[in-house]
């Protein structure tokens, strides 16, 4: 037993070791003026997809949040029957959000609701088909966001919709904890992300962790419908951020498994803002192919000099297939967190396996914002790695076996055989690949305001003192890089 | 033509399991190798697919022959149900080759599920195209094998290595119905005669298609991948039955009174499979009970007098519930889709009357559906214990009419089945329970059989040697795990026990074929005694495999310093196949 802990942790500290000397005498990159800025969701499949976005447009400039944007709701589309949770998991929601149609697509959706009811009655519930979507109705829609009265509703228990200071506590506080706070580009998009597969019972475990696992679009079109509207404008600025006039926010969804990126609510342009728009689509076509391209390289089947034009469509190709154990590889790699300025890792490759959360040491000398980053990343950035180092170590135990002989029950798991217990965890197909290695988090930050929040955050300190993840720290101003030791504080990291 | 055509599509997967059988003795699993099995057996695959359908183009369009006599014992017919099922098999088994050549990527038993799948494929054809019982049997028995081998494909499950037991136990003793079908065939036509063959199908055809009162052990065997599951228990193993009938069906339809039985059977199974499979929690139970009370309705129709009705029902239950099973994991995508479309509302369907029942009779219902209606209990307090004390009966018997050396053997055949310790013990005695069987009669090629059974023991011994060469082997009681350190030993060992028990291809398998022949002439005892050995023999030896072999993870890698090398494992099983052949080539001589 001691023999193969001194031996996982000669692993993990190899690895952390290659990582952090990358940070020697690391100089900050560049960034030129942006036309457009993206801002992502933190998950480790994001990471490449900024880095070739970057890459292909230098005037692209890139953030990272939690893939909820701050707006932590309930929310029911038209396609739901009932509202979905859209925040991390641990939190709970006060407000609840409907989808409702635009006023010139009525008949539309009356048209479609009912050739949808029809085909679910027939063909799907009675004879059993099944196809990708077929049962959905696609209509112009908007979200009911604004709400005038100060009313909880009486039957859900719930406030429905946001009133203006509600949306712009949130849209504040999202753009002071990336530190963009000034240098607003013309367009601001937010791509929140989620995965599409066919026959996979465990599609939830592709989507947004901060979304409680489901897909986070609903939440980036919130984030910019509210960041759009004057009133909330004027009370943010009130806050201490002005927005300028001439930026306009844009919704958007990144399907992480066939890698589309699609974007809401782009009618009221200006031209200009029209032009960068419209490249920056063109450049998305580009780095688009360049993910699928790196991603492919982990598929076995795929070979390694493929073009990206084709791996495009392969990876696209295994999400409308029904045979396909892996759509994608999820967070499989997952294996480091870093909660920084995006100068610090601009240059670096990180092989698809880092969190990246935006942040600016300079904007928070209290440690007032890292404290809500590291109480939203720690547990889910801790959760999803945690959740793939078990399921990889012993996945009899803690994972669900293979995904190949899986027996859905009861709409809410998955066992083998019909008499089986229920399987938790991730099946084998997931986990594979990953290397298991505890979570390494890295913060832009002195070593002496990190330790305060931690300690005061006592949830945050549990998953920092008990090792279930590993925590380092990177001066913003002498670079020193501190490793943080259980009961001994932050100690020097030798390089 | 149309005779090369047939041979052609019975060769075809035989070849496929043989060359992918001999192959993985000599390859490590690699995604290189994947991509080259993938390519032979979608190749392969699609020539079968071309010569069935072939087949049925010359059988159609050219004069057509229906029967094709090659000895007495090989007799082929080729008519409309045979023709229809054929292609069947041939469409549905490239839809599941096509779906696994992705599903299974990197799965550990790449090779070995398309060899089981290909033996299960010729099986099928063998049926397809048989022309008497006995030639019914021997691809009855390869579904039955290949059926085992697919449920306990996932080997260090100990669930799986139990349900892929049951289902063995269940082919093994209704597959004697077939054995006895095939002897009853051949005795003069009376009441009594048309009436015993009948029922001897009706066994078969309940084992194999899991009819009312075993149905239990279908949704079991769902424990493979699920395309494997599809495939057998969804589309083509399970309406190998109600194919037997529809080619059986100028035999039993004019047995007096007998539709009454079958019509009966297949109505109680379909009103009980259909409660089974109302309360089932899961997607996959819900889709075999489906299956299974539609397998009913296809005997009532059959009952009624309508052979090609049946086939068309059955042609297409086969193709819609085996795309219902390959489409099962996206039952929880497609149910939220169908939540969002109607807004949170129920389907009410026409044809649901539970609302309209009181509460009493209605949760009475629900408690039998809920347990099978205790039928697996019931089974077990009427069948398998009183087994148990049977055998004394039987052997009072057997002393007190002086048949001495049945009694012996049949004692030694339980003596091996009650043995939980010694794997050699077992393996000794089911063999020499055998021999002694043969010794009281009086036959041709004694000797040969003898021969036969002695090479399989030896094979049997020496793989046991492997096995217990590190550590001995405590007990057989347990689940032992053998197969992830010893693959190699473990299916030499299995070719060794298929060759005890008489299994198809082997010489042993045509000796036993005259054995009964003596055993009938020489009166109904020793006819009872062979069948009870026949199953218990059968179903001793493969418990013992699966307790040796599954139902543990013991080791990840085989342990290549103490199993069999790939050149010894070759030369014993090159050895093994030339014995074999060589016997049967004297026995046909």
């Amino acid at each position: 037993m001691e023999e193969t802990r001194t031996l996982h942790e000669a692993h993990e500290n190899a690895y952390y070791h290659e990582v952090l000397s990358k940070f020697k005498n690391l100089e900050p990159a560049k960034q030129a003026k942006p036309n457009i800025q993206a801002v992502f969701c933190l998950d480790d499949r994001e990471c490449s997809f900024r880095r070739h976005l970057e890459q292909a447009d230098p005037h692209i400039e890139t953030f990272a949040t939690a893939g909820f944007f701050g707006i932590d709701f309930f929310f029911q589309s038209l396609n739901d029957a009932s509202p979905k949770k859209l925040c991390p998991a641990p939190v709970q929601p006060k407000h609840l959000v409907f989808e409702r149609v635009h006023t010139s697509h009525l008949e539309a959706l009356e048209n479609q609701r009912k050739l949808a009811q029809r085909k679910a009655v027939w063909l799907t519930s009675w004879l059993g088909f099944v196809t990708k979507n077929t049962l959905k109705v696609n209509v112009r829609t908007e979200l009911e966001l604004y709400r005038e009265d100060d009313q909880v509703n009486p039957q859900t228990k719930l406030y429905h919709g946001f009133s203006y200071d509600e949306m712009a506590q949130r849209v504040f506080s999202v753009l002071r904890s990336m530190g963009m706070t000034h240098n607003f580009a013309p367009i601001v998009t937010m791509i929140a992300h989620g995965s599409s597969s066919l026959n996979n019972p465990h599609f939830a475990a592709y989507d947004c962790g901060a979304c409680s696992g489901n897909p986070g679009a609903p939440n980036a079109r919130a984030f910019a419908t509210m960041a759009n509207l004057a009133p909330v404008r004027e009370r943010v600025q009130k806050l201490g951020i002005s927005i300028p006039n001439e930026t306009h926010f844009i919704g958007g969804f990144h399907d992480t498994c066939t890698d589309s990126v699609d974007f809401f609510d782009t009618e009221n342009l200006s031209e200009r803002q029209k032009t960068y728009f419209f490249d920056f689509l063109n450049t998305l076509e580009t780095a688009k192919k360049q993910n699928a391209k790196e991603r492919c390289t982990r598929f076995a089947v795929v070979s390694p000099d493929i073009s990206p034009e084709q791996a495009l469509l392969e990876v696209e190709h295994r999400a409308t297939v029904l045979f396909e154990p892996r759509p994608e590889l999820g967070h499989a790699n997952n294996a480091l967190c870093i909660v920084g300025r995006r100068q610090l890792t601009k240059n670096l490759f990180f092989d698809r396996r880092a969190f990246l959360n935006s942040y600016d040491p300079t904007q928070d000398t209290t440690g007032q914002i890292l404290n809500s980053i590291l109480s939203a990343v720690v547990p889910v950035c801790g959760g999803i790695n945690l959740e793939y180092y078990f399921s990889r170590v012993d996945n009899a135990v803690y994972g669900c076996g293979t995904k190949l002989s899986h027996n859905v029950c009861s709409l809410l798991g998955v066992y083998n055989g019909i008499d089986d217990d229920l399987r938790t965890g991730l099946p084998i197909q997931m986990v594979e690949i990953h290397d298991p290695v505890r979570l390494l988090i890295i913060i832009e930050q002195k070593p002496e305001i990190v330790l305060d929040v931690i300690q005061k955050n006592k949830p945050v300190f549990e998953w920092i003192e008990n090792e279930w993840v590993k925590l380092a720290c990177i001066d913003p101003n002498s670079k020193k890089i501190t490793f943080y030791k259980p009961a001994q504080g932050f100690v020097d990291y030798p390089l | 033509m149309i005779h090369f055509s047939i041979l052609l599509t019975l060769f075809i997967p035989v070849f496929c399991a043989l060359y992918l059988g001999t192959r993985s003795m000599f390859t490590v699993r690699s995604d290189a190798d994947e991509h080259s099995i993938s390519k032979f057996i979608q190749t392969s695959f699609a020539l079968y697919l071309l010569s069935s359908f072939s087949t049925l183009a010359l059988w159609a369009f050219g004069e057509s022959e229906s029967i094709w006599q090659i000895t007495p014992l090989i007799t082929f017919k080729i008519d409309l149900p045979g023709l229809i099922y054929l292609c069947t098999i041939a469409i549905l088994t490239n839809i599941i080759l096509f779906y696994c050549r992705r599903y299974l990527h990197r799965d550990p038993g790449y090779q070995r599920f398309f060899m089981v799948i290909s033996m299960f494929v010729a099986g099928l054809t063998l049926v397809a195209f048989a022309g008497n019982f006995e030639l019914i049997f021997a691809g009855w028995e390869f579904v039955g094998l290949s059926s085992y081998l697919l449920i306990g494909f996932y080997w260090h499950r100990p669930q799986a290595a139990r349900n892929a037991n049951r289902a063995y136990y269940i082919y093994r003793v209704c597959d004697l119905g077939l054995l006895a079908a095939a002897f009853i065939a051949h005795l003069e036509t009376s009441f009594c005669q048309q009436w015993a063959l009948s029922l001897m199908i009706l066994i078969a055809v309940v084992g194999k298609s899991a009819q009312f009162p075993i149905s239990y052990w279908l949704p079991r065997a769902m424990e493979g991948p699920t395309p494997s599951s599809a495939i057998f228990y969804g589309a083509l193993s399970i309406h190998a039955g109600v194919f037997l009938l529809i080619r059986t069906f100028d035999i039993w339809f004019y047995a007096p009174g007998f539709v009454w039985v079958v019509g009966s059977l297949g109505l109680t199974t379909a009103i009980f499979a259909t409660l089974f499979g109302r309360v089932q929690a899961n997607i996959k139970g819900q889709i075999g009970y489906a299956s299974i009370a539609q397998v009913g309705i296809m005997l009532v129709e059959l009952a009624f007098g309508f052979p090609n009705l049946a086939l068309i029902h059955m042609t297409g239950n086969a193709f819609f519930r085996c795309f219902q099973l390959l489409v099962s994991p996206s039952v929880v995508a497609q149910q939220l889709q169908i939540h969002g479309a109607l807004l949170g509302e129920k389907i009410k369907s026409p044809l649901a009357i539970h609302h309209r029942l009181n509460t009493r009779v209605r949760d009475t219902l629900y408690l039998i559906a809920v347990n099978e209606a205790y039928l697996q209990n019931f089974f077990k307090f009427t069948f398998t214990k009183p087994i148990k004390y049977f055998w004394v009966i039987i052997v009072l018997a057997l002393i007190v009419s002086s048949h001495v050396l049945l009694a012996t053997s049949l004692l030694i055949a339980l003596f091996a089945f009650s043995e939980k310790k010694s794997p050699f013990r077992v393996l000794s005695a089911v063999a020499l329970s055998n021999i002694i069987f043969a010794g009281t009669f009086e036959f041709e090629h004694k000797l040969i059989y003898l021969s036969g059974i002695g090479i399989a023991w030896l094979l049997c011994l020496d793989a046991l040697r492997i096995l217990s060469k590190q550590e001995p082997i405590k007990s057989l009681s347990l689940f032992s795990g053998y197969f992830g350190r010893f693959p190699l030993a473990s299916t030499t060992m299995l070719l060794g026990i298929l060759g005890i028990i008489g299994f198809p291809l082997s010489s042993t398998f045509w000796c036993e074929d005259q054995l009964l022949e003596q055993a009938i002439a020489s009166g109904w005892i020793s006819v009872a005694v062979f069948a009870f050995m026949f199953a218990l023999n059968g179903i001793t030896m493969i418990r013992m495999y699966s307790h040796l072999f599954w139902g543990k993870r013991e080791h990840d890698q085989p342990d290549r310093s103490f199993d069999l090398s790939n050149l010894e494992m070759f030369s014993r099983v090159a050895l093994f196949v030339l014995v074999n052949g060589l016997q049967i080539y004297l026995l046909k001589l």
